[in-house]
This record gives structure tokens, C-alpha cells and sequence, in this order.
């Protein structure tokens, strides 16, 4: 959708056509749903602040005057409401969720079991469970940056605009960000092949 | 290294697409020669690969249930103005009896008392048939999950408060906030750039959220989200209430 369909649609929705809206949100659940899928790590809650965060777009469209893009609007409002919802439930504990993984099983996501041997590590990719593990270490501002950049594809300057940041201080963040998810990964032992030869030594 | 430092910093705005021809001919200088640093690209890389193409589908409800709390809405809305115009219509009658019968003076001082305290019991009790209810719902979830762990906010407890009586209390605020059909006013700030989240507040009906913004304090009404500027300021709030601090677990 360009920015003018956009805008055509939000004008749509300010002048009553709440049916507009639908289209809004059939252009942006996937990455709104996935967005808050990785910022607050289960499908449950998720789905809960996909659905609060365009509640509170559509509520407060009549407000929203197209001087900045939608879509940084949007993210901004997503942002807020997952946040918050980290905030009230309290710093997650390491060792306190369980999720289903593709086997269906229960998985305990906690810190990496030490009983898994070293060549079975390496032989690990870079799987869903992991990334998703890794994430939640990351403080949740480098979290939220980085799954702006990855999830939403949005450029330097909007992520700027819509965290209110200056570029510099977005480069920089997505850089730790990435760098301390790496070393995370690469602890739990779940790097790809080449990275972590180097690291340990072996292959 | 400190070269490596500055390339690696490269290699992050690379994936990016944030590098001009000039950096980007020099990151592939030393690509060649550093074998760190291709390791460190191939695992941002991945991590990169991973993020974006690991994409779920949304769920059908999302998209349902967002339009259906819409249109809920909006028939609220609609619902509301003929509601009031009949109001209008049932108290200029009231004042027209009264003008006929002697005895009307008081009946007509009792009827339209009445229906002023319907008119402002009415916005609070009507969202109690949708949204207070889908609030009360959302809340119980929370408390439940908020058991699971320990609270980083602090809840005040002045659970035998209501709601009204608290924004006429020395915190609360001096505007009247409970009126039928109002269009959004000046305390609200638009959802983009809501005040950090500060506290939560235990009232008679439920919880309710405080936030702020530097000193000055707001509260989410329970009723339609909307937020309320207070009347006292972080500070004072904080050393008014101090006692009703609820403990944790």
C-alpha cells in the first residue's frame, strides 16, 4: 500500500467509514502480530496487545493529521502497548515459560541445558526457539529496536521518528543489539557452523 | 582491534543497505582479509535471515475482533445521541408541568435531580455492558498472570474508594469528567505519546492505571481508557499515599 492509499483510507476512517479501518489492519496485522509476538514471547499475549494497539489506533485516529507516515504512527502506539505490558507483568524471570515447539513438545525456555554435548551444539541451527530465547536477554529497548529494523523493515530515520531518536543513536543500538544476540547464540550454541569453529576452535 | 571495531560497525549498517560506495568498497577490502569479521557477518547475517523470514500468520480472530469491538463502537455512539435528546425532551416537559401545577415546584426539583444523576451514572454503567466489562476481564487476566511473578509497579490499595469519589478527592481531578457524548479534550494525549506507566491504583470497581510524566500525574478511566490529568503531582501523590502501598507477595 503507498502512502497516499494510506492516508486515503485514514481520511476514510476520520470521516465515520469505520469499515476503512479493516483494510488498514488487513495491511499491517502480519507484521503487527509478529512484532509483538517476538517482543513479548507467546502467541496468547500477543494476539492481546496486536488487538489493544489497533484499538487504541483506531481511537485515537481522529488525532492523527498524516504529517509522519501511518505506519511509524502505528509502530509507535504497538511499541507502547508491548511495552507496558512487559512493565506491569515484571522482568521475566529466566526460567519461568513454557512454549510448544515445531514437535509439538513442551519446551522449557530457560538457560541453555548444560547436558546437551558439545558436538550436537554445533550441529544446532540457528532455530526459531533460540532467536526467540535470545531476544528476551536483550534488554527491552534493544529488543524493540532490533525487531523494528528486522520484522517491520522500517529505515533508520523512521525507526528515529518513531522512538524519538536521533539515526546515530539507532545505528548504534541495532549494532549492540545484534552484537549481544550473537554472543548470546553463539553460548547457547546455537551459531551457524562457521562462526562458531572460529570461536572454538574445532572444524 | 580497532579497526575491527569500526569495520564491524560497517558490517551492521551493511545489512541495513546504509552503506555509500565508498564504505562499502572498503568493508569488502577487509572482508577479505579478516577472518573475525566474516565470521561476524555471516552471523549477523543469519540472525538477520532468521528475524525477517521467520514470519507467523496472524490469527483470524485479530482482525475479527478488532472490527467487531469497532462497529460495537460505533453503535454505541449512535445509540447515545437519541438517548440524550429524549433526556432534553423529558426535562423540558418536566419544567413545562411545573409551570402549570403549584405542587409542580418540587415535583419538577426532584425529576430533574434525577435525571441529572442519571445522565451522569449513565456513561460509567453503559460501558459496564461493553468495554468496562471487556476492562474487567482484561484486569482479572493481569492480576492472574501478575501472580506468576513479582510486580515491578507499585499498587496503591484504596479499594473502598470508587472511582468518582477519588477524582473528587484531593487527588483527583477538578474538571468533571463524566458526561455523555464528549468529543475527545484537551487532557488527552494521543495514544502515540502516552505518559509512562507509573503506578498501578486498586479502586472499588477494579484497577486503574496511573501515569506520568515527569511530576505531572494522569489516570487511564476505567470506563473508556481516556486519560485524566490529576490534580496532585507525582510527588505528592506518592507522600499522600504512602500508607496505602499494598505488599507484595
Amino acid at each position: 500500500m503507498t502512502r497516499e492509499e494510506e492516508l486515503r483510507l485514514v481520511r476514510r476512517v476520520q470521516s465515520g467509514e469505520a469499515d476503512a479501518f479493516e483494510e488498514l489492519v488487513r495491511a499491517h496485522e502480519k507484521t503487527v502480530y509478529n512484532l509483538a509476538l517476538r517482543l513479548v514471547g507467546n502467541p496468547q499475549d500477543a494476539e492481546d496487545m496486536a488487538q489493544e494497539a489497533f484499538l487504541k489506533a483506531y481511537r485515537s485516529l481522529p488525532e492523527f493529521r498524516g504529517e509522519s507516515k501511518f505506519s511509524v504512527w502505528l509502530y509507535r502506539i504497538v511499541s507502547n502497548v508491548c511495552l507496558d505490558h512487559l512493565r506491569r507483568q515484571g522482568r521475566r524471570p529466566a526460567s519461568s515459560l513454557t512454549t510448544e515447539d515445531e514437535d509439538g513438545e513442551e519446551q522449557q525456555w530457560d538457560v541453555p541445558d548444560e547436558s546437551r554435548s558439545p558436538e550436537r551444539l554445533l550441529e544446532q541451527k540457528l532455530t526459531r526457539e533460540a532467536v526467540q530465547r535470545g531476544l528476551e536477554t536483550l534488554p527491552e529497548d534493544q529488543r524493540q529496536i532490533l525487531l523494528l529494523r528486522e520484522i517491520r523493515g522500517m529505515s533508520y530515520e523512521e525507526i528515529g521518528q518513531t522512538l524519538d531518536l536521533e539515526p546515530g543513536t539507532v545505528k548504534s543500538r541495532i549494532f549492540r543489539a545484534r552484537k549481544k544476540l550473537v554472543a548470546w547464540l553463539l553460548a547457547d550454541g546455537n551459531i551457524p557452523d562457521a562462526y562458531a569453529s572460529k570461536e572454538t576452535g574445532k572444524g | 582491534m580497532e579497526q575491527c571495531e569500526a569495520m564491524q560497525t560497517l558490517i551492521s549498517r551493511m545489512l541495513d543497505e546504509d552503506l555509500d560506495a565508498a564504505e562499502q568498497r572498503e568493508l569488502a577490502e577487509h572482508l577479505k582479509s579478516c577472518a573475525d569479521c566474516r565470521a561476524l557477518y555471516e552471523a549477523f547475517s543469519a540472525l538477520s535471515g532468521a528475524l525477517r523470514s521467520d514470519l507467523v500468520e496472524p490469527p483470524a480472530s485479530l482482525r475479527e475482533n478488532v472490527m467487531a469491538e469497532i462497529r460495537r463502537e460505533q453503535i454505541r455512539k449512535k445509540n447515545r445521541r437519541p438517548w440524550r435528546y429524549a433526556l432534553a425532551v423529558a426535562a423540558m416537559a418536566a419544567l413545562v408541568i411545573g409551570v402549570h401545577f403549584a405542587a409542580g415546584n418540587r415535583m419538577v426539583a426532584d425529576l430533574s435531580q434525577s435525571v441529572e444523576i442519571t445522565a451522569s451514572a449513565q456513561p460509567f454503567e453503559a460501558a459496564a455492558g461493553g468495554s468496562m466489562m471487556m476492562y474487567a476481564a482484561n484486569s482479572a487476566a493481569e492480576e492472574e498472570s501478575a501472580e506468576e511473578m513479582a510486580p515491578v509497579l507499585p499498587v496503591y490499595d484504596l479499594s473502598e474508594q470508587r472511582w468518582e469519589d477519588f477524582l473528587a478527592s484531593d487527588a483527583g481531578a477538578q474538571r468533571s469528567q463524566v458526561t455523555a457524548d464528549r468529543a475527545p479534550s484537551e487532557a488527552l494525549t494521543s495514544a502515540a505519546e502516552e505518559p509512562e506507566l507509573f503506578a498501578e491504583l486498586r479502586l472499588a470497581e477494579g484497577s486503574v492505571w496511573l501515569r506520568c510524566r515527569g511530576e505531572e500525574l494522569f489516570a487511564e478511566a476505567p470506563d473508556t481508557g481516556e486519560l485524566v490529568a490529576l490534580d496532585m503531582t507525582r510527588s505528592e501523590f506518592e507522600a499522600a499515599f504512602g500508607e496505602a502501598l499494598a505488599d507484595h507477595p
